[in-house]
């Protein structure tokens, strides 16, 4: 097993160790003294952790003259807008501001009861939106249709 | 019992006692609560005047999951006794007594739009199985994996 990389040896290698990590795919464990202890992962890792932590936004009509809204229950954030695309770019607007929120208050957030859960979602999102992908993230196609098999077992399948 | 207005909402949020955080933006204003549980709440109430939501389906996901009240009730009796919600713990959220609330999955909701064509107002006006009815015909019947 890799031992850990010191800080004060990680300061003087950055970018191998970056490009060992990012590019080789190749996570480093970096240890300051005895207790503190992080590990730098490559996109492609994060991404790989987080594949079954997914969105289920839910669309609801508004009352009288029409007006949507959208909930998403995995951040408990909401858009609204007077048609549906007003509501999604609404709610594309929120999860940001919770993103930013999350992270500059992660440790406290991290902590209360009914927000740790919401870790992964965030971090997922956080990465989705760096790579211009937020929209496809949160409002994720239909679920896969059942595969046809001959034998009787089948594997549920979900985005 | 009616959707509040936006200044309800907010003074809801002032009499329960949530502060303000700086994450405004020109159409928001967004509000937090620490409890003693050590839980963290957080709402926005939207600038300007009329009821804080449309739709009484997502009022009714506000209080319980933003507000975490016990009954939409909790939340009217804070602004007529001006005093705190109690929020017991048995009761916060209600999620073992939440009635169902009308929605439809937003991907089945853009494949009705997007794939078969339909209206918006159209497939608002639809159930969530009407609108699966719809999706299943079109695809040949092969109900999604969920």
């Amino acid at each position: 097993m890799p031992e850990p990389v010191s800080i004060s040896l990680f300061r003087q290698r950055t970018g191998p160790y970056f490009t060992e990590a990012v590019h080789r795919h190749s996570p480093l464990a970096i240890q300051r003294g005895s207790e503190d202890l992080g590990l730098l992962l490559g996109r492609d890792e994060v991404w790989a952790l987080l594949a079954d932590r997914s969105f289920t936004p839910e669309v609801m009509r508004g009352r009288g003259d029409g007006g949507v809204s959208i909930w998403l229950p995995e951040l408990a954030l909401y858009g609204q807008g007077a048609k549906y695309a007003e509501a999604k770019a609404d709610l594309l607007d929120e999860v940001r501001v919770y993103i930013d929120e999350y992270l500059a208050n992660a440790a406290k957030y991290q902590r209360a009861p009914n927000r740790a859960a919401h870790l992964p979602h965030v971090i997922k999102a956080y990465l989705a939106d760096l790579r211009d992908e937020l929209e496809g993230v949160i409002f994720p196609g239909p679920p896969d249709p059942p595969v046809a098999r001959s034998e009787e077992v089948s594997v549920p399948a979900r985005r | 019992m009616p959707v509040p207005d936006k200044k309800d909402l907010k003074r809801f949020c002032e009499l329960d006692g949530w502060e303000q955080t700086e994450a405004r933006s020109p159409d928001h204003d967004r509000y937090r609560k620490t409890l003693e549980s050590g839980d963290i709440l957080r709402t926005r109430v939207s600038h300007g005047r009329g009821p804080a939501c449309d739709d009484p389906a997502l009022w009714n996901r506000i209080w319980r999951h933003q507000l975490a009240l016990a009954s939409e009730a909790e939340f009217w009796e804070v602004l007529r006794t001006r005093r705190p919600a109690g929020r017991s713990p048995i009761g916060r959220g209600a999620t073992a007594a939440a009635p169902q609330q009308p929605s439809m999955p937003a991907w089945l909701f853009e494949f009705l739009i997007n794939v078969i064509g339909l209206p918006e107002s159209d497939v608002l006006a639809m159930t969530e199985d009407e609108a699966m009815q719809s999706y299943m015909r079109h695809i040949g019947g092969q109900h999604p994996t969920l």
